[in-house]
């Protein structure tokens, strides 16, 4: 296989800020998810099924 | 009604337009698409007629499956849910008919100006520039009528489906509008703004997020609503649908790149959307699994229920389609499956499988509920899913063999680097019986789509529309209010932001900025556990009431989807394109090239045909040396292709004498044996439009494109000068044919393709 030019190799930053901004916010989100009461979930988890 | 109470009837004759749209679109578009199947294996199903040709065909399939189908099987799954969820009617009568009568108009305009080849050449983003205005107009009105209907709701929470309708309206109004930025040059053309790679990018940012937020949010909200009504259970794991939602918004946008590999696009951008993608499957089969347990106890529903039947296979299907999906983006996978029948097996796994099973469920819930009788016919409901079912197997199955046979066929060289299949209509040979066996399972679907829809009528003759209704408290108990500030003010917020800033400080900066980072981050964390140790729930309620909160919650969900748009196109659009080229530079078209190239896209060439040929011996070998990042920069659109029902056409000019072309463009079988390509007799008949060539250079100057200067006089005497050359060289081989034919032009286009200019290494940057 024939390799391509690197042009701009500054430009590498973006997928490295990218994982931690998504691992950031992936930390963040299941935390809060595990930290909800099971109370709130049950509420929520049933709203489809008390609209009628 | 208790004397506190007062009845409110919610909008369900939107919903029934709707669904019967969708329904009425469904079988129009599945039934083109079926045509066109047949046409990729009978070519004189073309009929020699310009607007019942593939190239035109194939971009109303596809617009119709993804805006007539399944966008009004969402608007009516988004209208019926939101209301029952929140708890209040529609915000808005005449907003709501004239969301449906203004997209309903949209699509009839896109049926008739696609077949007549008026095209922006980019894939399901083919519509012209003043449909392209309605279409985002009309958008508007969708998100206004659903933002006032959630301000004027009696639910103080919000339902994680409502929060998949949120990413869908406010992604999809991004994405749309910066893909289709373009500068008119008449009423019914325009050129897009950016242009060679940085068009690929922005196109496929699009392209692969229409998947991700009209094709997969929207349904997996009707999801999280539709399946635990029909098995009456709640949704198996809130929490998961939680960690699902958020995941899925922030990674889907960074994966667009995955339909670029291997291209001329930079490397750092390849591997963002192969490692993102690869990443999607976490939360993709997250949702799957979500779904598919919320059945848990009700399985046995399903050998009587043909909801929960289709819900149940559409659901797997996501799964099967978002576990390929990733699949065929790892490189080495796609260097295979890329420009094949593979990805069209994976993407029909997806719109079938998915979208078309799940909107089948929720016609078939919605139907007895809508018109307040019972189904017609549940045998005919069964029939329908099992004729779906075997159709998009046999339709999956017999993509998936050809992509990979084609594929190895095309790849395969030996030692030397001979190729074993030098011929390509040898490998396209080797599939047609695979395709027409797509044509058995597409077939197989469209007359199971088009039960549902006899099935549905007959449901509607037996009953009478009623609409719902609820019993509201006279007192609207509504939210606290939070307010930007009061969300981005939060110490959860700013804590968040904090580590995320000295996180990437850390990362990034070798000296003393580095270690400040990483003290920082150290003494942040530790703060913020010390601080929600001391304050409790504050966290918990600042989350707790952004979901109470609409327009907070909607502003982080734009910030979530519009963090990986930014980091993958702002670089790329940013860079100085006339010397980030690598060592070649594309030649300026003359007018008459540029007259060639439109007709290339109004035929819709590269719906068969790519110009991209990838770093492979065999592409090499094959078509000629890989392409440069410089050789399309100047194309707006860019032409780089998805698909080669063909062969690659990037380096064809001057492979061939123009009278090869002419004979080929008249009948396609008089040179290449057994292709299956249509013939273009009408290209021999048409005149070039002449006229429009300086308003037409002139949009390019204004894009950047380096057009010598010239009157209008002039660009067209050039191009008529061009146009005699050619016709004397094809007078020379017994050919008489007028200058002003479109076939000159186009051969003027095709024989200028692949011609650039060496570009001086010391001006390339970074060129090591």
């Amino acid at each position: 296989m024939y390799s391509r030019v690197e042009y701009s190799e500054w430009l590498t930053l973006f997928p490295k800020i990218g994982f931690v901004l998504f691992f950031g916010a992936f930390a963040i989100i299941v935390w809060r998810a595990l930290r909800t009461p099971k109370s709130k979930l049950s509420k929520a988890s049933r709203m489809p099924l008390s609209d009628d | 009604m208790s004397e506190n109470k007062r009845l409110i009837e919610y909008d369900d004759h939107t919903v029934r337009m709707f669904m019967l749209a969708s329904i009425v679109w469904g079988i129009v578009g599945m039934l083109v698409g079926v045509i066109i199947a047949a046409q990729l294996n009978f070519h004189f199903l073309n009929f020699n007629t310009e607007w019942l040709t593939f190239g035109r065909l194939r971009p109303l399939h596809t617009n119709a499956a993804i805006f007539a189908f399944v966008g009004n099987m969402m608007f009516a799954g988004v209208y019926h849910s939101t209301q029952r969820l929140v708890k209040a009617r529609l915000a808005s009568d005449f907003l709501s008919k004239l969301h449906f009568w203004g997209w309903q108009a949209i699509i009839v305009s896109a049926a008739i100006t696609l077949p007549l080849g008026f095209s922006r050449g980019k894939e399901y983003a083919e519509l012209i520039w003043p449909i392209n205005i309605a279409v985002a107009l009309i958008w508007v009105v969708f998100a206004i009528n659903f933002f006032w209907t959630l301000g004027r709701r009696q639910e103080k929470s919000l339902y994680v489906a409502i929060w998949f309708y949120i990413a869908t309206i406010v992604t999809v109004a991004m994405l749309y509008i910066v893909n289709h930025l373009s500068i008119p040059t008449g009423l019914l053309h325009s050129y897009p703004i950016f242009g060679g790679v940085q068009d690929a990018l922005v196109q496929w940012w699009y392209g692969h997020n229409a998947v991700a937020f009209f094709l997969t949010t929207p349904i997996l909200g009707i999801m999280y609503y539709y399946l635990p009504k029909a098995a009456d259970r709640p949704v198996y794991s809130y929490r998961l649908s939680v960690v699902h939602f958020w995941s899925l918004v922030f990674i889907y946008i960074w994966a667009g790149p995955h339909h670029l590999l291997y291209t001329a696009l930079p490397n750092w951008l390849q591997s963002l959307g192969m490692i993102f993608s690869l990443m999607l499957w976490a939360p993709s089969w997250g949702g799957m699994l979500n779904g598919l347990l919320t059945l848990r106890g009700a399985w046995d529903k399903l050998r009587t229920d043909p909801v929960l039947k289709f819900f149940a296979a559409g659901v797997t299907f996501y799964g099967m389609a978002t576990f390929e999906g990733p699949l065929l983006s790892i490189k080495s996978v796609n260097g295979l499956a890329h420009y094949t029948d593979w990805v069209i097996g994976h993407v029909h796994a997806g719109t079938l499988g998915w979208n078309g099973f799940m909107a089948a469920g929720m016609f078939y819930f919605l139907a007895p509920r809508m018109w307040k009788t019972k189904l017609y016919s549940v045998a005919m409901a069964n029939m329908h899913f099992w004729l779906g079912t075997v159709g998009i197997l046999l339709y999956v199955a017999s993509m998936w063999v050809s992509g990979i046979t084609q594929g190895l066929m095309l790849n395969n060289v030996d030692g030397e680097g001979i190729l074993a299949y030098p011929n390509f209509l040898e490998t396209l040979q080797s599939i047609r019986p695979l395709m027409a066996t797509r044509i058995v399972g597409g077939g197989l679907y469209l007359i199971g789509f088009i039960m549902m829809g006899y099935n549905i009528w007959k449901t509607i003759q037996s009953g009478e529309a009623v609409n719902g209704a609820f019993e509201a408290p006279e007192e609207d108990e509504k939210g606290k209010d939070l307010g930007l500030g009061g969300t981005l003010g939060r110490p959860a917020f700013l804590y968040s932001a904090a580590i995320v800033a000295f996180s990437c400080l850390w990362l990034f900066d070798d000296g003393i900025g580095g270690m400040i980072g990483m003290i920082a981050l150290v003494g942040v964390c530790l703060l913020a556990i010390v601080h929600f140790q001391k304050s409790g729930q504050e966290f918990a309620d600042w989350y707790d009431r952004l979901i109470q909160n609409s327009m907070p919650f909607t502003i982080l969900v734009i910030l979530a989807a519009a963090v990986g748009g930014i980091a993958q196109i702002v670089p790329l659009v940013t860079v100085d394109r006339d010397t980030v080229v690598e060592d070649r530079m594309q030649r300026v078209y003359t007018p008459l090239e540029l007259a060639g190239r439109d007709l290339y896209i109004k035929e819709g060439c590269y719906n068969c045909h790519s110009q991209m040929i990838r770093p492979f011996v065999a592409e090499v070998k094959r078509y000629g040396d890989y392409s440069r990042l410089g050789e399309s920069v100047y194309d707006h659109p860019y032409q780089w292709g998805s698909r080669r029902t063909g062969p690659d056409l990037a380096r064809l000019g001057g492979k061939y004498p123009n009278i090869w072309h002419y004979k080929h463009m008249e009948d396609p079988r008089s040179t290449s044996v057994d292709s299956n390509m249509p013939n273009y007799p009408w290209m021999l008949e048409n005149e070039t439009d002449y006229d429009s060539l300086p308003s037409k250079i002139a949009v390019q100057k204004t894009l950047g494109v380096p057009f010598p200067d010239a009157t209008p006089d002039e660009i067209v005497a050039q191009a008529k000068a061009q146009a005699e050359t050619i016709a004397a060289d094809l007078r020379q081989n017994q050919v008489q044919v007028s200058a002003d034919k479109e076939i000159i032009a186009m051969i003027a286009y095709l024989q200028q393709l692949g011609k650039s200019d060496d570009f001086p290494a010391q001006l390339a940057k970074g060129d090591n």
